[in-house]
């Protein structure tokens, strides 16, 4: 059944070839079953045999490669089921040997051709074809489909099959081992990008070249892909970028480069400089210089500078051997804004993100609440710093790519509460917050807690004055409750105060004795052992005695 | 047409195996929690065969059956969430502990659901500015309870007032000692950091400034790694100003002018052995994952690979030899932990920095199939060449002609600079070539070694008795000091 089953089906198709209308996708599926039901050998003893016939090499191309690599060589199928194209290819091009062990052994795994990726196997022929098969049938390949290369004799044919090049054979080749032993034809476009490429990030408010080059830079970082590129900078306004490398020129000749940007910058070419964009504007009219360059080793130096509004660079070199390559990452990329990635606490929970918060430090901790409010705590300063409603956090910009940047709180209505250390002693009430922390009350942060509701209690210390903090959500979605406690051990009591700022940097209006307004919010005070008050209009204190023992201090926040 | 690959038919066609690696050793696949992203950040060893993983987006997931032959039966727990990019992860007493951007965090369960209740902060002594760089390695405990960690530069080659200790490696104690011992300043880039079996401490530092090549450098207390960025700090406490070397300059020359500088311990020729080093591990197995027990793995990023190291002492210092091992994981390796049953656990990403292997994530175990490769052993520096043994005997007739070897040496530019292209090439001769009497060993004898430079050894033509050649032919050592 094999046997018959695989020649007829194999004529049928033949036959199909010939019929325009056939999709080439029902073709692929229909070689997939062929190959899925026959054994291979089979097939192939079938096809290599008898039915070849007076022009040998395109008979036999016919029969045995047509059906994948199509009758024009452009290669059958679609998408992921794409066979690779002969036609032109840089895989039958140049040096004969490369395609002679494809034929004879067969290719599997992930190739690359004409800069296409494909991924389906070749199967060996060597076992199935004469010397003679195969002389012909490559040349036939190498010298149509736009191919104009020489012909391959019989005895090239013997010498390779005398090779034991693949250490696996009779196996099929790894596609990776084979292009090691025998290049492609050309150099492959990565060949021409830029070698050994770092960047180098500037920070400033540069109108002019000579700015950017009077200044430092404050970071260098190795772009292995050889492209130029805006995506790794971190900021959008203000900045600049310098790239070196070098380009493997293919051969002696006149190359052109085409320098667009938004806003100015340079190229140099082996230390001297070509083209030169000193000014404050957009694309849309790149700066082009042809030059003479030598086969081997190119330095090359691109400067960019970015003032505000839109930002773009793009290179391109063109000339011998070298067809308008882009020396920069594509447009959409290099603008490819993060995806969205927004954080949600599972029903009834809370969530919680550390990284880089704005408007808290850098140890800011983020938490979600599913009751629809949120909070960023300082691990750095020990102080609840900002409280927000509605969505939490979008973690797409730390979740890709380097993740450089501080990220704003997504939802509404934030509020910052306090920034600083929140607990300071004072010689009087009337002295300025501190804005550096004194030994005796050095913050530490100590962690959390997580309840079953996975929501934090933190606990951290001031000097030896010991606190937990807990804020829970209202069920209202509007709200937050505030608790604290503060352990005052033997060892750190005095007959000092201890002061606690709950709020800070807007006006506080108290509207009674422990009710206030702030940004727009009512905060609440209801339980402190001595009462709150507002001081400079901005400010408002809590004392805690620091009497030995534990106190405890209730705030509420709520938005109207 | 991938499916026909797959069907028994093609067996007549031998096995599809086109990697030598699948021979000797079985690389398999993870799988992952469905819907998650678990870029690996580091991987821990818990009781009961579980091991957990951290991710860079700051999760840990406990995997149960990573031992199982069906690795399709995996069971994930999620543990924690919310955590800043934990980059080292330990089991101890019933807690995980993370070093991670922040801090050192001790987890625990302790009502027993599988999902940390407590996260307690152990230290925070360093700063950080919200530098996307400001990355923090961190080991397991010492003998003296002390977690190692090394603090990325402030961007690749600044250190910010506001984040002090950056381009340090400070000892931390988790038992309660003294909380911050500093240990090493000179560091720029770390990728990783572990132990050597005797105990040592040693981390990666990636190439670039004042990194002609990426290496594996040895943690030395008291020494300097080599970059001088983080050398503003030492005034905060007190320490004595570090080695400012001169820029452009060689390692030797300012080794020599300076002995508190710790030469790379081994070079990874940029692009030759990997492009950005990570983890350090070595093979704990006593045997069972090859004949390689004792030497040094690392990790790679940008080739997904793991290398293989062989470290020795030489007038007070660590240097040696290296040698690409293994390859084709899926994604850029970050941590490599060696698990119970000589199962070697790595994961990876490929997150900002692009890898091979085309997942953007993975988490992959390695066991050797018991088949020995024929590779070199292990390589030792002689005051006339190097000794290198090997894992099975070799045709003495081939290994006994100096013209079966090529030899190559260099060093880099030791410079502020990003990188360093191989410069002062050398030719050393090798003029005899004796093979021990087991076949297992030859003293090559090489006349031009030059102190401090990368020796590169290619042995393509060398084979064994059983007429293999080796797996890897290339092997590189860095010699800081020739032996007396």
């Amino acid at each position: 059944m094999l046997g018959r089953g695989g020649k007829s089906n194999f004529l049928n198709l033949e036959k199909k070839m010939s019929d325009t209308t056939l999709k080439y996708v029902l073709l692929t599926k229909f070689m997939k079953q062929l190959f899925a039901l026959a054994p291979l050998g089979i097939t192939l003893t079938l096809l290599g045999t008898s039915l070849l016939s007076a022009q040998p090499g395109e008979q036999s191309y016919k029969l045995l490669c047509a059906a994948c690599h199509g009758p024009d060589g452009k290669g059958v199928g679609e998408g992921a089921n794409k066979f690779p194209p002969l036609y032109k290819s840089d895989w039958v091009k140049g040096d004969a040997r490369r395609i002679i062990q494809v034929v004879l052994h067969g290719l599997s795994g992930e190739i690359t051709v004409n800069g296409k990726s494909y991924n389906l196997a070749m199967p060996p022929h060597g076992g199935s074809m004469k010397d003679e098969d195969i002389a012909n049938v490559i040349t036939y390949v190498r010298s149509s489909f736009g191919n104009k290369e020489s012909a391959v004799t019989v005895a090239m044919v013997k010498e390779q099959r005398a090779q034991k090049d693949n250490p696996e054979a009779p196996a099929m080749w790894n596609p990776k081992k084979l292009v090691k032993k025998y290049p492609l034809w050309g150099k492959p476009k990565d060949q021409l990008l830029i070698k050994d490429l770092l960047s180098y990030i500037h920070h400033g408010k540069f109108k002019t070249l000579s700015q950017l080059r009077a200044s430092k830079p404050k970071n260098a970082e190795e772009e292995k892909a050889g492209l130029i590129s805006l995506k790794h900078a971190d900021r959008k306004e203000h900045f600049g970028l310098v790239w070196t490398g070098w380009l493997d020129v293919p051969q002696n000749g006149n190359y052109e480069f085409s320098y667009d940007t938004d806003d100015g910058g340079a190229v140099s070419i082996n230390g001297k400089e070509i083209i030169k964009r000193d000014r404050i504007g957009g694309v849309g009219k790149p700066s082009k210089k042809k030059i003479a360059l030598k086969k081997g080793r190119a330095e090359i130096k691109i400067e960019y500078f970015e003032y505000t509004g839109q930002e773009e660079v793009s290179l391109v070199w063109n000339g011998p051997g070298v067809k308008k390559v882009s020396l920069s990452e594509s447009k959409q990329k290099q603008k490819a804004s993060n995806p969205v990635i927004l954080l949600t606490a599972p029903e009834g929970e809370a969530t919680i993100y550390r990284n880089f918060i704005e408007g808290t430090d850098p140890r800011g901790i983020g938490v979600g609440y599913s009751e629809g409010v949120n909070l960023a705590f300082s691990g750095d300063s020990m102080s609840l710093d900002m409280i927000w409603t509605g969505d939490f956090i979008d973690a797409g910009r730390h979740w890709t790519n380097r993740g450089q940047g501080f990220q704003p709180p997504a939802g509404d209505d934030l509020i910052i509460v306090n920034r600083g250390f929140a607990f300071a002693k004072l010689d009087s009430q009337t002295e300025a917050w501190p804005k550096e922390a004194g030994e005796e009350l050095k913050p530490r942060f100590k962690g959390y807690q997580l309840n079953k509701q996975q929501q934090p209690t933190f606990g951290y210390l001031y000097g030896g004055v010991q606190m937990t903090d807990q804020p829970i959500p209202g069920s209202d979605g509007k709200s937050f409750t505030r608790n604290l406690t503060i352990n005052v051990p033997e060892s750190a009591k005095s007959d000092d105060a201890l002061y606690f700022r709950a709020l800070s940097g807007a006006a506080v209006t108290a509207t009674a004795e422990r009710d206030f307004t702030f940004e727009g919010i009512k905060v609440s005070v209801p339980g402190s052992v001595l009462p709150p008050f507002v001081r400079g209009g901005n400010e408002l204190i809590i004392p805690i005695p620091l009497k030995a023992g534990t106190h405890t201090v209730q705030l509420t926040y709520s938005w109207n | 047409m991938k499916t026909f690959l797959t069907i028994s038919t093609l067996a007549t066609l031998a096995t599809l195996a086109d990697e030598r690696q699948a021979k000797f050793y079985l690389r398999e696949e993870i799988p992952m929690p469905e819907g998650e992203v678990l870029e690996l950040g580091s991987i821990a060893i818990m009781p009961d065969k579980k091991v957990a993983v951290s991710s860079r987006r700051g999760d840990i997931w406990v995997c149960e059956g990573a031992y199982e032959a069906d690795l399709s039966k995996v069971k994930w727990t999620l543990f924690a969430r919310g955590l800043h990019e934990p980059l080292g992860m330990f089991y101890r007493e019933g807690s995980l502990y993370t070093t991670s951007r922040p801090e050192i965090t001790k987890m625990t369960d302790t009502d027993g659901n599988g999902r940390a209740d407590i996260f307690e902060t152990v230290t925070q002594f360093w700063g950080i500015d919200g530098n996307y760089h400001e990355y923090n390695f961190g080991t397991d405990p010492d003998k003296d309870g002390n977690v190692w960690v090394v603090q990325c530069l402030t961007g690749s080659g600044g250190a910010s007032a506001k984040s002090p200790w950056r381009g340090w490696c400070f000892r931390y104690n988790i038992n309660g000692g003294k909380e911050a011992i500093p240990t090493c300043p000179g560091i720029r880039s770390p990728g990783g950091i572990g132990f050597n079996q005797a105990g040592d401490a040693f981390y990666t530092d990636n190439q670039g400034l004042w990194n002609g090549s990426s290496s594996l450098k040895w943690l030395k207390p008291g020494g300097f790694m080599g970059n001088p960025t983080g050398n503003t700090y030492a005034p905060l406490l007190d320490l004595e100003e570090p080695p400012n070397p001169e820029s452009g300059s060689r390692m030797v020359t300012e080794v020599d002018k300076d002995p508190r500088i710790v030469p790379p311990a081994i070079i990874l020729p940029h692009g030759k052995v990997g492009q950005s080093p990570t983890a350090v591990i070595y093979d704990s197995t006593e045997g069972k994952f090859g004949p390689f027990q004792g030497q040094v793995l690392i990790g790679e990023q940008t080739h997904s690979q793991v290398q293989r190291a062989y470290l020795e002492k030489v007038k007070g210092g660590y240097q040696g030899a290296v040698w690409k091992y293994l390859e084709d994981f899926r994604c850029g390796i970050i941590p490599a932990r060696m698990g119970e049953d000589a199962t070697l656990f790595v994961g990876g990403s490929n997150r900002g920095w692009a890898a091979r292997g085309g997942k953007n994530f993975t988490f992959e175990r390695v066991r050797w199939t018991g088949k020995t490769p024929f590779e070199m052993h292990e390589m030792h520096a002689k005051k006339d060449g190097f000794v290198i043994t090997f894992t099975e005997p070799v045709d003495k007739k081939i290994a006994s002609d100096p013209k079966s070897y090529t030899a190559a040496a260099w060093t880099y530019r030791y410079h502020k600079g990003y990188g360093s292209p191989e410069v002062d090439q050398a030719t050393p001769v090798i003029e005899k070539a004796s093979v021990s009497s087991d076949g297992k060993a030859v003293y090559l004898h090489v006349k031009g070694l030059v102190r401090g430079h990368v020796h590169h050894f290619n042995l393509n033509d060398v084979k064994s008795v059983s007429g293999d050649t080796l797996w890897h032919p290339d092997v590189y050592y860095t010699l800081n000091e020739i032996p007396d």
